[in-house]
């Protein structure tokens, strides 16, 4: 058996896009064609790099070859080697899109102080009627590039340009990416439109008080920052989805955004206005002689948790930094 | 007018016509992909493996065909062969192609 990391790159390319169930299958079919081939080719002789160019070459291109596979006809909008591509950036326009338009819904019902539900309701329109815009946009620019076969850079139609192989350890969950872009859209939400659910309740005076955590004055001031997080957050899980494993691009967003996000948080935490010390009165009347105790941990709330998310960000940058030279070398 | 333009065109609708049931005619012994394209080419019927090998998953995918891994050999293939239902249709298509192309013959030689 021959064992190349050009046929490795072949393979993958031909089949990263069909189904778990097929991939393996085609994969290993696919490993001894091209290994008879090479055979018949070069007999007893290994055969040399120009060789197995030859034999890949007469199995045709990649997105040729998995067209053929995935029984997809070319009597359509958008075809190969277009139709890949096509995906790849519709993926990237939706994410961008939806973040976007969900920040700007969210900046435009807290400067014009709409009501909550129709709030929602624009949002939610926004966030549709742009996703509709962006997938109608791509899709007509890729099918007149399909109908008039202009060239367009990161098409995957020759063998000289094969993506290379992801191994397993060097993955990047999509289930992952997806939860930090959840985490970084819930978070972006709940400080710039209800803050104040961070909060402890007590009964003063026989009423009930809800007494938040954060200054919300402050909160409300630094909506700015706010902002930068979430778009931040957004940014880095997006390029992790779309790469789907430890890239060069993937480190560069990774190292870019955090070093900002830490920068950031550092300027937003350290500021003495960021706590409620109303928060403190309440804890007092809830817990009563234990209140020193947790107050003292309250107290120092905000230093606690930017140490927490200096710490996440510095370890992120580690493992994405050491990963990806470790398996770029191998 | 471009004559081998249209003259190849016509071909390959010929070929894309009768590939199945060639293919299907072939498999009365299981085979695996690399050996019908050699086996093919041998009787004067090249056929590209890039169009023979979907072809074959397809037709399994249809049930006219199934497969099976064989790991003993020193190198691991997928051997296919074709089922009852494929046979069925072979016999169909061959009686078809039978009585099509008498009449097609019948009909040039009148020239």
């Amino acid at each position: 058996m021959v064992k190349n990391d050009l046929i490795d790159r072949y393979i993958y390319a031909v089949t990263k896009h069909m189904k778990s169930a097929m991939k393996k299958d085609v994969a290993a079919e696919l490993e001894t064609i091209i290994q008879d081939m090479l055979e018949e080719r070069c007999g007893d002789v290994t055969p040399t790099e120009r060789d197995i160019k030859v034999v890949l070459t007469e199995l045709g291109t990649p997105a040729e070859l998995s067209s053929k596979y995935k029984g997809e006809t070319q009597d359509c909008l958008i075809g190969q080697p277009y139709y890949s591509l096509y995906v790849y950036v519709l993926k990237i326009v939706t994410a961008c899109v939806s973040g976007g338009m969900l920040l700007a819904q969210i900046m435009a019902a807290l400067t014009s102080h709409t009501i909550w539900y129709i709030a929602i309701y624009n949002t939610i329109g926004g966030i549709l009627g742009g996703i509709l815009t962006g997938f109608a946009f791509v899709t007509l620019l890729f099918a007149f590039f399909y109908k008039k076969g202009i060239k367009v850079d990161g098409l995957n139609d020759g063998i000289d340009n094969l993506p290379p192989v992801p191994q397993k350890r060097n993955r990047i969950s999509k289930a992952d990416a997806i939860v930090g872009i959840i985490f970084s859209v819930i978070f972006t939400i709940v400080f710039l439109v209800c803050p104040q659910i961070l909060c402890i309740a007590f009964v003063k005076n026989g009423v009930d008080v809800y007494e938040p955590l954060f200054n919300l004055e402050y909160i409300r001031q630094t909506w700015y920052l706010i902002l930068a997080f979430g778009i931040l957050g957004v940014a880095k899980d997006s390029v992790r989805l779309i790469d789907g494993s430890y890239t060069k691009r993937v480190m560069f967003a990774t190292m870019i955004t955090n070093i900002i996000d830490g920068v950031l948080t550092i300027i937003w935490l350290l500021n003495d206005k960021v706590m409620n010390h109303e928060f403190f009165d309440g804890i007092e009347q809830l817990f009563g002689k234990d209140a020193e105790v947790i107050s003292q941990v309250f107290i120092h709330f905000n230093m606690v948790f930017l140490a927490i998310i200096i710490f996440a960000l510095t370890i992120d940058c580690i493992e994405t930094v050491v990963k990806t030279v470790k398996y770029s070398h191998q | 007018m471009n004559c081998d333009e249209i003259v190849s065109g016509l071909i390959l609708e010929f070929r894309r016509g009768t590939l199945i049931m060639v293919v299907l005619a072939q498999l009365n012994k299981p085979m695996y992909g690399y050996s019908l394209v050699k086996e093919l080419e041998g009787k004067g019927i090249p056929i590209e493996g890039n169009t023979l090998y979907p072809l074959l998953r397809r037709l399994e995918s249809q049930g006219l065909l199934k497969s099976e891994w064989e790991t003993d050999a020193a190198k691991p293939r997928k051997y296919y062969i074709i089922t009852e239902d494929g046979k069925l249709v072979y016999k169909k298509i061959k009686a078809h192609w039978e009585k099509f192309s008498q009449s097609v013959n019948a009909l040039m030689e009148e020239e």
